[in-house]
Parts: C-alpha cells; sequence; structure tokens
C-alpha cells in the first residue's frame, strides 16, 4: 500500500549545472516523455516535494542551499543526483571551489549517469527513487508502530 | 416621569460633582461609580418601561422653554466667546446666527405648548442602552488609558477633570436627545453633544486639536441650524414641534407640509453622522484621545444622526427627500469602504469605516420601508458594540507599540495576545458571517431585492462592491496581526503595562458583541419587531430558519478554531520554519545576500493608493455630497 | 420534503471529494492532451491525497493546522448548507468566510511568499465577491427564491435571461479554480510564481486539507453554475462541459495577468456584464407579475 510509489513529487535544484541536464529535467515534462504519466509534479516549494533532483557539482556557496533544501522537505524523501557533475564533480571535480558531487552534501539515493543525462534515464532515476521511498515509507511505518508498542508496553 | 428625568440627569450630577474633586484616585472612583449607577439606571428604565412600549412623558419641570431657550443661548454665547478669543471668523459668524436663529424660533414656536415631552419606546431604548452600557464602559477604560495617556503624551495639560466632567455630561445630553419628543428639548441635548464633541476633540490643545475641534464645531452648528430651521418650518406649517405628531402625518393628506422641515432635520442628521460631504469633521476628530474617538465618534453621538433618521424614516419613505438621503448614505458607504483600503493609519481606517457603516444605516432610513428599518436597527446595535471595541483596543495597542500604523501591529498575536483577540473579534463582528454586521449587510441585501425599486439594482450593486472591500481592509488588518515571525519569541512582553481598567473594558465589550450575534433573534422578536409593528403597521424578521444557523454559525465559528488552537498546543514536535526558499540567514526571516549580508524581511499590505488613494476618493465623495445635499436644499426652497 | 434534501447534503458531505476529485483528475488529463501529452491516470488527485496525509511535517507554528482545519470546516459547510436548500445569498458570505481562514493562515507565517500570497488572495476574493453576489440576485430574479431547489424548478433557465451575468460567473469560476490567466496567488504546481504562494508554508497534511476544500468547493460551485441552466440536463450537460472545456483551455493560452490589473478587469466585467445584466433585466421584470 504505497502512496509516495503513485505520486512522486518533484523539486529540482541546479547545484552548478552548466544546465545540460536541466534542460533535459525539463524535457520530462514535455509530451515525448511526458513524466506526469507516473503522477510526477515539478513544484518549488521543497514542503510539498517527495524526491530532490540535484544536478550539477556541489561548492561551499551552494552546499548550505541544497542542505537547507533537502532539511525543508518532509519525511520520507529521496535524493536523485543527475549527470556527472552531481556524481562526482565531473570535469569540474579538480576546481578549487568544488567539493565533490552532490553526497557531499547530502545522502544521495539515486545517481543518474550521463553529460547531460538523457530523459529516459533522468525517468529511470526518478521511478527507481519512488521505489525507494516506498520502501522508507514501510520502514517508517514499521519504526512507528515499533515505537508505540514500546510507548504501551512501559 | 421620575426614571427618565434621573436618567437624564444622573450623568450631569456626576459630571459636577468630578468637576470639584482635585485628587485623582478618588475622582476616578467617583467617575467609576457614576458610570456604573448610570448604567444600571438605562437598563432599569429598560426593564421598567418595557410592559407599557410606547410611554410618553410630560416634563413637569418649571419654566422648562426658558431653561431651554437659556441654554440655547449660553451655548450660542460660549462658541461666540472661545471662537473671538481662538480668532476664528467663521464660528464666530455661524455662532452668532445660531442665537439669532434661537431668538427667531423662540418668536415662532413660544405660544406652542408640547404635550408630550419625553418619548419612550423600542428604538430610543436601543440608544439608550447602547448609550449606556457601551457610553459605560468605555469611561472605564478611560479611566485606565487617560493616565497612560497623560505618561505618554507629558506635553499634553492634565485636565482629567475636564475630560470627566465632559464625558459624564455627555451621557447625559445623549439620553435627553434620544428620549425626547419635543424637538426644542432635542435641538439643546443636541447642540450639547456639538460643544462636547468641541471640547473633547481639542483636549490636547495643539494646533491640530485646535483645527480639528473647530472644524467640526463649525460643520455641527451648520446642522444645528437645519435643525433649528426645520423646527420652525414645521413650527409655521403644522403648529407642532413634536416629533410624534411629525412622523403621524406622513403618509397623510398633510405629508407635502412636513417635506421641507423632514429634508432639514434629516440633513442635521447626515451632518451629524458624518455623512458626506461632512465627512471631513469625524476624520479630523480622530487626534482626540482613543476614548473620545470611542464614545463619541463611533458609538454614540453619530449615532444620534442615524437615531433621528431612523425616526424619520416613516416619513421619509417613497419621497424625494428618503431617497436623495439613502443616496448620500450609500455614497458614503462606497466612498467610505474606497477610502479604508489606502489607509495605514488605525484609527482612520475604523473612522472610515464608522462612516461607511453609519452610510448604510442611512441608506436603509432614506428608503425608509419596514424591512429596510429593522436591518438600520440590527446596523445601530452591532456598530456600536463592535465599533466600541475595536477603538478602545486599538487605544491599547497603540500606546503599546508606539504608533499608529497598522504595519506596526505585525506580529501583535505574540506581543499582546489578549488584545490581539479583542481586536480580532472585533473586526469579525464587522465584516465576517455569520456575525451581526454581515446578517444585517444580508438582511439589506434581501430588503432591496423585496422592495422591487427603480433603485434596487443600484443599491444591490452599491452593496456588493462596499461589502467586497470591506474584506479587503478588515482581512489586511487581522493577516497584520496574526504574522507570527517569531512563534518562539516571549509572549505578551507589551501588555505588562495595560490597565486593568482597559481591559475590563475590552473583555466585556467582546462578551457583549458575540453576545449580540447569538442573541439577535431575541432581541428581533421582542423589541425591533413590536416596534415596527407600531411603527409601520406591518412587521418584518428574517426567516427563523436562517437566524437559527447564524446562531449556530457563530457559536461555531468562535468554539472550534479556539478548540483547534488550544489542541494544537500540545504540540510536541516542535516547529519548522517558514519557508524562505534556499538562501536563508539562521532562524528568523532573513536571506544572505552578497558577500554574506544579512537582509531582513520586511512585508507589508497591499494599500493600493493608486486605486483607492484617499484623498482622490473623498474629493469625489465629497463634490457628489454637496451637490446630493444642494439639490436636498432646493427641495426646502420649492 | 425536507429529508431528500438533508440526504443530499449528507451526500455532499460523504462524496463530495469523490466528484471533486474526479473533475480535478479530469481537469488535468485534458489540459495533458490539449498539450499533447498523455496525462496521469484519472485516478491520480487520490493518490496524490493519499500521499499528503503520509507525511510528517512540523508545522510552522501553533495556528496553522488549526486554522486550514477551519477553513475546511466551513467550506465543507458552505456546500452542505447549499444542498440542504438554505439561502445562498447567506452562504456566500460563509464561503468568504472559509476564505478568510485560508488567508490567516497564510499570513500566520510571517514568510514573504505566503504573505504576498495572502495578499494576492485577498485581492482576488475582493474582485470576485461583487460579480457572485450580482449572479445570485439574477438568480433571485428569475426564480424569485433563493433555495437551490426551487431556483432548480424555475420554469425558464436563467441563462436566457442572464448570459451577461453567467460570463461574468466564469470569470469567477477561473479565479477560484486557480486558473490562468487570473491564479496570482497559488496556482497549479507547475505555473508557480511565488512558490505556491498562498500555500507556500502548508506541507503534507496542511496541503491536503487545502486540496480536499477546493474540491468541495469546486463541486459547489459548479452546482452554482448548474443553476443557470435550470433542470433541463441535457441542456446543463452541455453548458457545463463546454463552460468546463472553456476554463481548461483558456488555462493553457493565456500566461499570468500583472496583479494590479485583476481587480480592474474583473470589476469592469461586472460593472458591464453583470450589473448591465441586471438592471435592463430588473427595469423589464417589474412590469411583468
Amino acid at each position: 500500500m504505497s502512496s509516495v510509489e503513485r505520486s512522486p513529487w518533484l523539486i529540482h535544484y541546479d547545484a552548478s549545472s552548466c544546465n545540460g541536464c536541466d534542460i533535459e529535467v525539463l524535457a520530462c515534462l514535455t509530451p515525448v516523455y511526458d513524466a506526469e504519466r507516473f503522477g510526477c509534479i515539478v513544484t518549488g516549494d521543497p514542503k510539498q516535494a517527495d524526491i530532490f533532483l540535484v544536478t550539477g557539482s556541489v561548492n561551499h556557496l551552494n552546499a548550505p542551499i541544497v542542505k537547507n533544501i533537502y532539511d525543508q522537505m518532509p519525511e520520507p524523501k529521496a535524493v536523485v543526483a543527475i549527470g556527472a557533475c552531481a556524481y562526482s564533480g565531473g570535469v569540474f571535480s579538480e576546481c578549487y571551489n568544488v567539493t565533490g558531487g552532490v553526497a557531499s552534501a547530502i545522502p544521495v539515493d539515486v545517481y543518474v549517469p550521463g553529460c547531460a543525462a538523457k530523459p529516459e534515464s533522468i525517468l529511470n532515476g526518478v521511478l527507481q527513487a519512488a521505489k525507494i521511498l516506498k520502501d522508507k515509507e514501510k520502514a517508517m511505518r514499521a519504526e512507528r508502530r515499533g515505537a508505540e508498542r514500546r510507548s504501551s508496553n512501559d | 416621569m421620575t426614571l427618565p428625568f434621573f436618567l437624564v440627569a444622573t450623568p450631569f450630577f456626576f459630571g459636577l460633582l468630578v468637576l470639584i474633586i482635585r485628587a485623582d484616585r478618588l475622582r476616578r472612583f467617583v467617575v467609576m461609580a457614576g458610570s456604573a449607577i448610570q448604567a444600571a439606571l438605562a437598563v432599569a428604565l429598560a426593564i421598567s418601561a418595557w410592559p407599557t412600549l410606547p410611554a410618553r412623558y410630560e416634563a413637569t419641570v418649571p419654566y422648562l422653554d426658558y431653561l431651554v431657550l437659556g441654554g440655547e443661548l449660553a451655548m450660542a454665547a460660549f462658541v461666540v466667546v472661545v471662537s473671538a478669543v481662538k480668532k476664528r471668523p467663521l464660528t464666530l459668524v455661524l455662532g452668532i446666527l445660531q442665537a439669532a436663529l434661537t431668538v427667531a424660533g423662540e418668536r415662532w414656536t413660544g405660544g406652542i405648548e408640547a404635550q408630550t415631552h419625553f418619548y419612550v419606546d423600542q428604538a430610543s431604548l436601543l440608544l439608550v442602552l447602547i448609550v449606556g452600557v457601551v457610553g459605560g464602559l468605555i469611561i472605564v477604560y478611560a479611566g485606565g488609558y487617560m493616565w497612560t495617556y497623560h505618561e505618554e503624551h507629558p506635553a499634553v495639560k492634565d485636565r482629567r477633570r475636564l475630560f470627566s466632567f465632559t464625558t459624564l455630561s455627555f451621557l447625559g445630553a445623549m439620553y435627553g436627545l434620544v428620549l425626547s419628543n419635543d424637538l426644542r428639548l432635542m435641538l439643546v441635548f443636541w447642540e450639547m453633544t456639538t460643544l462636547a464633541s468641541f471640547i473633547l476633540i481639542g483636549y490636547a490643545q495643539d494646533e491640530a486639536a485646535e483645527k480639528s475641534a473647530f472644524l467640526a464645531l463649525n460643520l455641527n452648528i451648520l446642522g444645528g441650524l437645519a435643525f433649528s430651521g426645520g423646527i420652525i418650518l414645521l413650527a409655521a406649517r403644522a403648529g407642532t414641534v413634536e416629533l410624534d405628531a411629525l412622523i403621524g402625518m406622513a403618509g397623510t393628506a398633510n405629508a407635502a407640509i412636513i417635506a421641507a422641515p423632514v429634508a432639514l432635520i434629516a440633513l442635521a442628521g447626515l451632518v451629524k453622522s458624518a455623512q458626506l460631504p461632512f465627512t471631513p469633521w469625524l476624520l479630523g476628530a480622530m487626534v482626540a484621545p482613543t476614548p473620545v474617538s470611542a464614545l463619541l465618534h463611533s458609538s454614540t453621538m453619530v449615532k444620534a444622526g442615524v437615531y433621528i433618521l431612523i425616526r424619520l424614516a416613516p416619513a421619509m419613505t417613497g419621497t424625494t427627500v428618503g431617497y436623495l438621503v439613502s443616496f448620500v448614505g450609500i455614497a458614503t458607504f462606497l466612498m467610505g469602504a474606497f477610502a479604508a483600503v489606502s489607509s495605514r493609519n488605525a484609527k482612520r481606517v475604523l473612522a472610515l469605516s464608522t462612516v461607511s457603516n453609519l452610510g448604510l444605516i442611512a441608506a436603509c432610513a432614506g428608503v425608509g420601508t419596514y424591512e429596510l428599518v429593522w436591518v438600520a436597527l440590527f446596523l445601530v446595535l452591532f456598530h456600536a458594540v463592535a465599533k466600541a471595541l475595536l477603538f478602545i483596543s486599538v487605544g491599547t495597542a497603540s500606546t503599546g507599540t508606539g504608533s499608529l500604523d497598522i504595519e506596526s501591529m505585525g506580529g501583535l498575536i505574540v506581543d499582546m495576545p489578549r488584545i490581539t483577540l479583542f481586536l480580532i473579534v472585533g473586526i469579525s463582528c464587522m465584516f465576517v458571517a455569520p456575525f451581526g454586521m454581515l446578517v444585517s449587510k444580508w438582511a439589506a441585501m434581501e430588503a432591496f431585492i423585496n422592495l422591487n425599486s427603480l433603485v434596487s439594482p443600484f443599491m444591490i450593486a452599491a452593496l456588493a462592491f462596499g461589502s467586497a472591500t470591506t474584506v479587503l481592509f478588515w482581512a489586511k488588518w487581522m493577516g497584520t496581526l496574526v504574522r507570527m515571525p517569531d512563534p518562539n519569541a516571549p509572549r505578551g512582553r507589551l501588555e505588562e503595562k495595560v490597565t486593568r481598567y482597559e481591559l475590563n473594558a475590552q473583555f466585556s465589550l467582546m462578551f457583549l458583541a458575540i453576545a449580540a450575534c447569538v442573541l439577535y433573534p431575541l432581541v428581533s422578536k421582542y423589541a425591533f419587531e413590536p416596534y415596527l409593528l407600531g411603527a409601520y403597521g406591518k412587521t418584518f424578521g428574517l426567516d427563523r430558519s436562517n437566524m437559527m444557523v447564524t446562531v449556530l454559525m457563530v457559536c461555531m465559528t468562535v468554539a472550534v478554531p479556539a478548540l483547534l488552537i488550544f489542541i494544537s498546543g500540545r504540540n510536541r514536535r516542535g516547529l519548522s520554519a517558514a519557508y524562505m526558499s534556499g538562501r536563508v540567514a539562521g532562524p528568523g526571516l532573513a536571506f544572505k545576500g552578497a558577500k554574506g549580508a544579512e537582509l531582513r524581511v520586511a512585508t507589508r499590505a497591499y494599500y493600493l493608493d493608486g486605486v483607492f488613494g484617499e484623498g482622490k476618493i473623498l474629493r469625489i465623495g465629497i463634490g457628489a455630497g454637496i451637490l446630493l445635499v444642494l439639490i436636498i436644499l432646493g427641495t426646502v426652497l420649492i | 420534503m425536507k429529508g431528500i434534501e438533508l440526504y443530499i447534503a449528507l451526500a455532499y458531505v460523504l462524496l463530495g471529494p469523490l466528484v471533486g476529485g474526479l473533475m480535478s483528475g479530469m481537469d488535468r488529463i485534458i489540459t495533458a492532451r490539449m498539450q499533447g501529452r498523455v496525462g496521469p491516470p484519472i485516478l491520480q488527485p487520490f493518490y496524490d491525497l493519499r500521499k499528503l496525509f503520509t507525511r510528517r511535517i512540523a508545522p510552522v507554528n501553533r495556528l496553522q493546522i488549526p486554522l486550514v482545519a477551519c477553513h475546511l470546516l466551513f467550506a465543507v459547510l458552505t456546500g452542505a448548507l447549499f444542498f440542504y436548500g438554505s439561502d445562498i445569498l447567506l452562504i456566500i458570505f460563509v464561503l468568504t468566510l472559509a476564505s478568510v481562514f485560508l488567508i490567516l493562515a497564510a499570513y500566520s507565517t510571517g514568510s514573504p511568499y505566503s504573505t504576498i500570497g495572502a495578499d494576492r488572495e485577498l485581492l482576488l476574493m475582493t474582485a470576485y465577491e461583487p460579480m457572485i453576489i450580482i449572479a445570485l440576485v439574477g438568480l433571485f430574479g428569475v426564480a424569485k427564491s433563493f433555495n437551490f431547489y426551487e431556483i432548480l424548478r424555475s420554469p425558464t433557465p436563467p441563462w436566457v435571461f442572464l448570459p451577461g451575468i453567467y460570463l461574468g460567473l466564469v470569470l469567477v469560476f477561473m479565479m477560484k479554480l486557480r486558473k490562468s490567466p487570473f491564479d496570482i496567488s497559488t496556482s497549479h504546481h507547475a505555473h508557480q510564481e511565488l512558490v505556491m504562494g498562498l500555500t507556500a508554508d502548508m506541507g503534507g497534511p496542511a496541503y491536503g486539507l487545502v486540496e480536499l476544500a477546493h474540491w468541495y468547493e469546486s463541486v459547489y460551485l459548479f452546482a452554482l453554475a448548474l443553476l443557470f441552466f435550470g433542470s433541463n440536463w441535457i441542456v446543463a450537460a452541455v453548458g457545463l462541459s463546454l463552460t468546463y472545456t472553456l476554463i481548461i483551455f483558456l488555462d493553457n493560452i493565456t500566461a499570468r495577468v500583472k496583479w494590479g490589473l485583476v481587480m480592474a478587469i474583473a470589476w469592469t466585467v461586472t460593472l458591464v456584464a453583470g450589473v448591465g445584466n441586471l438592471i435592463p433585466f430588473y427595469i423589464i421584470s417589474r412590469g411583468t407579475p
């Protein structure tokens, strides 16, 4: 009985991407790829989002921002790092300001490879993240039930 | 005769007593006692006169006409002296005119003996109770407020004795005005309220206060002149100076005779209730201390203006004058509402809202069918209570925040939670369904629809637009109050200096406001419907089931949010930050700007100066008002 | 007769979200097809709602959830009273009360996004309220009643006499249903300007409650539109579908209007199409008993 898997709402943030991956993310919403078929909606409000799509590498300036957006999202949440830069910094990994991929700021669940990543891969990554969310949700519910049982036993 | 007489005399007695007491605390005690006693007398009159309404009383005061004449001339003399001292030539001329008209009036009406001096019925009792209870509570409030006022305004000379004397005597004058049937007697009390207003507006004795006081005096004397003119015409044409006789002639063969007197007296009523084009005097009067604004300029004195219009309604219905009065009223309703949108000064918004609602009452009274008079009476009741509550809460709030700017009341729910509660209840009562004012506006719409006259669609359109605009400026204010930028801030820190007199008065008025909204079907059934039966031969009441729906909803609207908010206090999960996008600078509302600089957020409501700019709106309104008033005067001359 | 009306009102309370959700789903599918996409399954809004209520998110302050809950309560009450046959002029003011609760919930957070969203929502309310009142007065003029069922039974369908008013009402629907070009305070997720504006600080269950209230409101609004077509079901079905499709179509082809123009546009339309329709109708109908 998963609710999140059927209705994954996305929030997209461009960390320091060249916009290549971002254009592909937007392409997912267009008629040929149509992410809305899966119930995906791209929202700008992290409080209403389930899956965090990050493109581009993380540097000193945008690390707190990425963390901030991640913190504002409600539980359970998943992170999808799109593109080579989001994975490791890509061709910019040696730069003085780049601290690495998205994983250097927040925990990542799915990596989508590519430079730029293809819309089909991105969709695949989002759906994988939705499945991961389903598992997280189940775990959360089990833990809550366990906590209730523990508190009622006291 | 005894009880009405005592009711009128008691506040004067206490006022004079207060004048001679120098000790502040003792004087305050006497003021509170006097306020309580007069309120008790008002209630006593209501209860005792109830079974035998309407009741007529003849005054057995010896030499009453000489007292009336003397009083009038004394007041005119006062005006002349004050205007000479303060070098106000216009007022001087008006004062002399007033004296002249009094003497002329005496020549015309001196021979006429009134049979009924005082007339008590449901409408006058409504005003009596409002003056007594609401007025009494405002005086209690003033007992606390004026002490803080002088601490905050050390430059203002402490004339609290004069203040207490004037406010108490004013109550007596209001009782006299409301209960009078002899129009000459009513005029004396009418002029007394004008003088009380003049003294109290000028309390601070600075330039703004003096200017506003004289503006109010000029316009209200003008209204008084119209009133005098009306009495003289009535005496000359119909041989009577009594109000019930005047109304009795409505709709009969004598109707044409009374058209001119009715027009002039209605004009006086329009001046007193600050309808266009006379609105500026009320707006200027807001420089007075808050209890004055609450007592005179929203709940009682301006109500006298619409009270006389409601009384005259049977004589105005279907006549040209009646329609003209209602056009003035509806124009004021619209213009007042529009102008209030762009105003940032809290008292100004309240003043414009007052004028707007009085305009609606005047519009109902001008068209004057029994349905619309029902609406007018309820508007008087709900407005008096809610506006008093709002004014006195704003007074305390502005003392706490140090400013009358609505934007300074941002987040007041954290700083002054109790005052915010009073403000929210007061504001809700003014525009939110199912509270009183909205029920009255709904009934007004239904009444205009049922009127099936050519003016109906215009009135309804004006009501629709005006009603929508009131939602805008009231909800805007409520939103400013509930903004909680920092939910963890220490609560109530600005409420420490609020006196218990203020809190008691505010709490009582809040309770009264809600009680009025819940009990209004009873008021309708036992008070207003009999009045309409008496005045029109038929009565009107809202459909019982609709009334029950609104009462139930009032209970829900009060209880449900209160309950839920109370429950939410037990939230153990903590709070999250407000949405401030990504680049936040720590807790609280600030962004990180270039080079890490912190940029605090400042939000404010829309004021829409371009569209609803006060100056522009009032100019249009005053122009329209002058035109209509000239037409009314035209009907008198023809 | 009171019995049936009570059951219909109860049916509205219990089944209203079903109808509202399906309408919302249809809306998204039609929008998608207009854009050449496939669109979500028709039950998608229900999946969304279910998901929203499973979120765990701390509120911004203690007023938020109570105020949003009151918003939902009074929105449902409005519709329930409407279908019970109460005076619809009174009920429209209850709807205003419900909207005020939502606006206060948005104001309470202090965030600039929700504050501006709330300011604009108030602007929208001021813009459309005169038109609704004129529409209801027009309905009364035709049917001589403020009761839903009696208006439905009126001999001539009101739209014949009140076409201008109906057009004004379509404008109102566009504002209330958060459709372009009047979605200045909050909008569908894809069209955001103020990052969800009015509902910027509402996540999880709070947003779920707002969505639910929106569905109840949509059902109620279309019932109001139904009143204009009278009890001829075929005409009503055609009329309502055309209206619905027109609104979605306009949503897709227009850009958001500048917030300052909203009131000017709405009030002009109200005066011209609304009052301009009401006055002649009034004058003509005064002659006939």
